[in-house]
């Protein structure tokens, strides 16, 4: 036995189960809860600079969420700190009814940069966090393990290659097995596919789907760009522009899952929904050229027409802190 | 200036209160004001409402606002004088002073081609902690419709989370330059101009849910929305808060008029802790009367927002 308790396995039973309780149904409903999420840096000049200030969201388990937001709005500040990596300021993070207190295996996060380390093949990568995890286990157990992810992600047959061997597509896909084989409660997805070209970033937007299908794990995405969180995501988060940011609006997406990207394409809602979150993106990119507004607005002068791409940014999500 | 606004493109056709009986058994009409709806006033003088019965009664027993997008159906009782009057949809609010059901506030409309403008509701999500659309009314605003369905907004995020976690009302003027308006863009593209959100307040401080009515300066939900808060010692209630797109000089009293308990409308309705409806201004404080006249309204109307035992806020409408 690996892991008495993964999520698909609880969830299987438990909707068999007669005797679910209101509780257990409550817990499964809100299975990750961010509460006041805030996190302040140290100002010399003056006070703290908050960078994300009362973000509050709770995911269903197994759901997949999106956060998308401008560059340096927060998106991966947030991420971070639910991934233990980032000390809270202020609020909380409830994962399965646990607090969040620092970095631990029921997470798991695939940055944009899989980081792999050079001198191990693709499953040697894999096994570091194996070993570590599962160590009540057999050696052959976890061998299995590790081939069982690789070849989910496509690399079957490329698990003696080492990193330089790799394209980038193929390292990014050691680094989601990697992840994945840890069986975490929440899977924490930053920018995955930022440096991929669009073939290799649509085939791993389906390799993930089709993982999260499988393992039904509770899935954050913060991504920039729009099209990629309609078909990834069961829901959108939308974050303010900083300082200060948090949710402005979550879009509900109406989309069933298994996802089919030529469904989703054609379905009359798409675009509306596309249309949703640029306008939304478009009224917090105004916001940023905007000073301070009095509570009540003031007549302003119309804004000039203003180009949107989707993806709206390319430079990196790290958030800019002005001290 | 005023905008000239036909009778023609006025949006509010009938504003009506209605109250508990003396024996609690039904709700019957305690204040009201019709513009050119002279069949259901006539109706609705004759008419009392039992739990669960019409839009006052459905109102009263699902204890949350109810929005009705076809007077004409037959499930709103009134459904004959509403289709002579051309009244064409409808929100009910209830208001609450505790756990007691004081009035049911009802605004009706006539839409036209002309007229943008929304009746939202939106409902508190317990598990998810966030507000969610309920029933909703959306006139020549197709598109900010069908996304609206989709949306949520988590505690403090928009408008609608803002209202929830400040619980008390809120007006925005320019909507389309809001930050703090998310649906901004929409609201520039089919030309809505102003909104005011207002908590429904129950058993002293649980919100349930959340009111927005959103309009343009062209067909206006009323030509002044006003909110006053009480001061610091809660001697008086002063007005803090007004979009006037009938009456600018209305705007322009915001932080410098105010008005103790049982003066003029605003007075009558912290006094009395329940909604009222008047016609003319004469009992009004000035500069509002004078102004009020000079702009050729003719009523106004009071909705109290009562917590933790008190009036914390008092929405009026004139027009």
């Amino acid at each position: 036995m690996i892991n008495a308790a993964s999520p698909a396995e609880l969830t299987e039973s438990e909707l068999a189960s007669p005797v679910v309780t209101s509780s257990q149904i409550r817990a499964e409903r809100r299975y990750v809860e961010i509460f006041n999420l805030t996190k302040a840096y140290p100002n010399p000049y003056g006070e703290d600079v908050k960078v994300v200030d009362g973000f509050n969201l709770i995911l269903k388990r197994g759901e997949v969420v999106s956060v998308i937001g401008h560059s340096g709005c927060g998106k991966s500040t947030v991420l971070t700190m639910v991934a233990g990596l980032n000390p809270i300021s202020l609020g909380g993070i409830v994962l399965d009814g646990k607090e969040i207190d620092g970095p631990g295996p029921d997470r798991a996060v695939v940055f944009q940069t899989p980081c792999l380390l050079p001198w191990l093949t693709a499953l040697g990568n894999v096994k570091l966090g194996v070993d570590r995890v599962y160590p009540h286990i057999s050696r052959n157990e976890r061998q299995q393990i590790c081939e069982y992810y690789l070849s989910i992600v496509g690399l079957a047959d490329s698990m003696s290659k080492y990193p330089r061997e790799m394209s980038g597509g193929m390292q990014q896909r050691v680094g989601i097995a990697r992840a994945i084989a840890l069986k975490p409660r929440m899977l924490l997805l930053d920018e995955p596919f930022g440096r991929l070209d669009s073939l290799t970033r649509m085939d791993l937007q389906d390799v993930i789907l089709d993982v999260l299908n499988r393992e039904q794990i509770t899935t954050m995405v913060v991504t920039h760009d729009v099209d990629e969180a309609i078909y990834m995501s069961d829901r959108v988060c939308m974050m303010t522009t900083g300082p200060a940011a948090r949710v402005g609006q979550v879009l509900e997406l109406p989309f069933d899952r298994p996802r089919n990207r030529a469904d989703v394409l054609e379905d009359p809602e798409y675009y509306e929904l596309r249309g949703c979150l640029l306008s939304f993106l478009e009224s917090q990119d105004n916001r940023m050229e905007q000073p301070e507004e009095p509570h009540e607005a003031q007549p302003l002068e119309p804004h000039g027409e203003q180009e949107i791409s989707d993806t709206l940014r390319d430079d990196e999500v790290t958030e800019s802190v002005i001290v | 200036m005023k905008v000239a606004t036909s009778n023609s493109s006025k949006l509010l056709r009938a504003v009506e209160v209605w109250s508990p009986t003396a024996d609690g058994l039904q709700l019957e009409r305690t204040s009201s004001f019709y513009a050119g709806a002279d069949a259901f006033e006539a109706v609705s003088e004759k008419t009392k409402f039992h739990r669960g019965n019409g839009l006052p009664g459905l109102v009263w027993e699902a204890g949350i606002p109810v929005v009705f997008n076809d007077l004409a159906s037959t499930d709103f009782v009134r459904h004959e004088a509403a289709r002579e009057d051309e009244l064409s949809a409808g929100i009910g609010v209830p208001v609450f002073d505790g756990p007691d059901l004081v009035a049911v506030l009802l605004f009706l409309c006539h839409t036209s081609e002309i007229c943008a403008a929304a009746f939202e509701s939106w409902i508190i999500e317990e598990t998810r902690n966030e507000l969610m659309p309920g029933t909703g009314f959306y006139s020549n605003l197709d598109r900010f419709r069908r996304m609206t369905q989709y949306l949520r907004f988590p505690y403090g995020a928009g408008l609608p989370g803002d209202v929830w976690q400040t619980r008390m009302p809120r007006i925005i003027n320019r909507l389309a330059n809001s930050t703090d308006f998310l649906r901004a863009s929409g609201a520039d593209a089919e030309g809505l101009d102003f909104g005011l959100a207002v908590p429904v307040v129950r058993d002293h401080d649980e919100i349930q849910s959340v009111v927005l009515l959103l309009s343009s300066d062209r067909s206006p939900i009323s030509q002044v929305i006003q909110i006053w808060t009480p001061n610091e010692d809660r001697s008086t209630f002063e007005l803090t808060s007004c979009v006037a797109p009938g009456a600018p000089s209305m705007a322009g009293l915001c932080h410098k008029i105010s008005c103790e308990k049982g003066e003029g409308l605003v007075g009558t309705v912290w006094q009395n802790r329940c909604p009222r409806i008047r016609t003319g201004f004469e009992s009004e404080p000035q500069p509002v009367a004078e102004r009020a006249i000079h702009a050729g309204l003719t009523w106004s109307a009071g909705w109290p927002i009562i917590a933790h035992g008190d009036v914390q806020a008092v929405c009026v409408f004139m027009d």
